[in-house]
């Protein structure tokens, strides 16, 4: 009877998080497994300078890129991303965050998603800032992110995020840039399985001079990009 | 032996021209070190340049910062796989609306620099064949008479090439510059003018593109520079040493070039409130002396040594 009781009382426990719209995400790659990743970028822009467009219709490219899940050693897990440009180590943290990458010193690290500590719960925000240098130039960035809603039965959260950056602008360049997406994050398994996101960059160059402002050209750039989890084995 | 003597003319003249070119270099070089001759492009050519400049800069680093926040993930590849973007087709329409504008530029120059014929008199005049066949007129005079045309034809053909004209290219310069203008589609057009307005908006008091404008208008519609005829195509005729006179030498064509002075009047106005200048003058007081073209070349003065009669 006891027995039953506690049993009883430890699955109550462990449903709590789901009931009260709260679970934690982290990434749990398995030791030995590989994932195998599709990820499709289309991209497309417009340029309009006077009366005259020049248009790129849009351009798919689709790649595959395969993650093997080597180790966990210091709170990171060793993962090589192998793509027909080549093999990548990374020590990705639970939350998403990277510790490092030996295989791209040199490289600028892209300002990653992340994920809260702890549970988070269905409708909570969640902020991550930085400020990225290029050059002489600071910007401050931040990734705004949304669990919209949890999946008890299939295990998978639905997260929104959003990107606020201010690029340089001056009386000559007008800018604006803005990316939201949307992604579902396996936390069963501890892996993402699909993310779609769409940014859109608009740039104005004018020439002001006394009380006379003419805009030259205005250069649009939309990119789409999707990942989808395709197979993943032990 | 008859082929040493084909060749002469070409030696000589190419000797003479190179000797031509020697003493004219360090006026070139001093010339290019200020500013191009009857330059009529270069600021808006340079103002073009310097927007597109500024775009390709803001856009590389905004690029650059851009392909730090779209990669989200950590595990996935870094770094875009960037196709062409829709602004190659505007910097390749640039890239047009710059070859014309170098071409009008040229043409404008061509135009400006031999149009009024009195180049190709002063050649005509100075007779360079007859210089070079000079110690033959004692020695082998029959050969004179025979050698002469060659010599004066390559000596013309090698002076066109160190000149940059080209004979048949220039005879024409409205067909030229209508011919330069119909590289770019009536929308490259369109936004080419656009460009041109613009630039003459923002900066009222430049007339650079103002004349660019009118010197297409006019120059595609109708000939300009015509004393270019002379000099491109001269008749070529055996030497008649007696009737080397200056008095003989040919007359400029009358008013060859209408067509740009009336360009010239038209950006006077402007001209006179920019700091810079479009074309200087050198003209000094307050009074500006307006240049006459010669209709002949005068003789020199009674009682005067005429360098050039040498043979009487």
């Amino acid at each position: 009877m006891r027995v039953k009781c506690s049993a009883l009382l430890f699955l109550i426990l462990g449903m709590l998080p789901f009931s009260l719209g709260a679970v934690e995400l982290k990434y749990k790659f398995r030791t030995g497994s590989t994932y195998e990743y599709d990820y499709t970028l289309t991209e497309s822009s417009k340029v309009t300078a006077f009366t005259v467009n020049s248009t790129r219709s849009p351009s798919k490219t689709s790649r595959k890129f395969t993650l093997r899940a080597i180790d966990f050693q210091e709170g990171a897990y060793i993962i090589d991303v192998v793509s027909s440009e080549g093999t990548y180590r990374r020590y990705i943290r639970s939350n998403g965050a990277l510790s490092g990458a030996p295989g791209e010193t040199g490289r600028s690290v892209p300002f990653l998603l992340t994920f809260p500590e702890g549970d988070w719960k269905v409708s909570e925000r969640h902020q991550v800032q930085q400020v990225l240098t290029i050059g002489a130039t600071s910007v401050p960035v931040v990734w705004n992110l949304l669990l919209k809603s949890i999946n008890s039965e299939k295990q998978s959260a639905e997260i929104l995020f959003t990107l606020t950056i201010k690029l340089p602008e001056d009386r000559m360049r007008r800018k604006e840039f803005n990316l939201k997406g949307r992604a579902i994050f396996d936390f069963g398994e501890g892996v993402l399985q699909q993310a779609e996101w769409i940014s859109g960059y608009s740039f104005v160059l004018a020439n002001r001079e006394m009380a006379v402002a003419r805009d030259l050209w205005q250069f649009e750039h939309q990119n789409t990009g999707v990942l989808t989890l395709g197979t993943s084995e032990d | 032996m008859e082929r040493i003597n084909s060749r002469l003319p070409v030696v000589h003249a190419g000797i003479l021209t190179a000797l031509i070119v020697l003493l004219l270099l360090p006026m070139i070089e001093v010339s290019a070190q200020n500013a191009r001759p009857f330059d009529i492009t270069s600021r808006f050519k340079l103002w073009l340049l310097n927007n597109e400049a500024r775009a390709m800069s803001s856009l590389r680093s905004d690029e650059v910062l851009i392909e730090r926040v779209t990669s989200p993930f950590a595990f996935m590849p870094f770094g875009a796989n960037s196709v062409p973007k829709a602004e190659e087709q505007i910097w390749a329409i640039h890239h047009k609306i710059y070859v014309l504008i170098d071409e009008i530029q040229e043409i404008y120059s061509v135009a400006k620099h031999y149009g009024s014929g009195r180049f190709g008199i002063l050649f005509k005049q100075h007779r360079p064949e007859i210089w070079s066949i000079m110690p033959l007129q004692t020695a082998m005079p029959g050969l004179v008479s025979v050698i002469a045309v060659d010599y004066r034809k390559a000596f013309h053909e090698v002076l066109l090439k160190s000149l940059r004209l080209d004979a048949k290219r220039d005879l024409d310069l409205s067909g030229r510059l209508q011919r330069a203008a119909k590289k770019l589609s009536d929308e490259e057009y369109r936004l080419f003018d656009y460009y041109l307005s613009s630039f003459s908006a923002l900066f009222p008091s430049d007339p650079t593109a103002r004349i660019i404008s009118a010197f297409l208008e006019s120059g595609s519609k109708k000939q300009f520079a015509v004393g270019l005829k002379d000099f491109l195509q001269p008749t070529f005729t055996a030497p008649v040493f007696s009737d080397v006179t200056i008095g003989a030498a040919p007359t400029e064509p009358e008013d060859p070039l209408a067509a740009l002075d009336k360009l010239a009047e038209m950006s006077e106005e402007p001209e006179k409130a920019t700091s810079e200048p479009l074309e200087p003058t050198g003209e000094e007081g307050d009074q500006p002396v307006k240049p006459v073209a010669p209709t002949t070349l005068e003789p020199p003065p009674p009682g005067t040594d005429d360098l050039f009669k040498i043979w009487d």
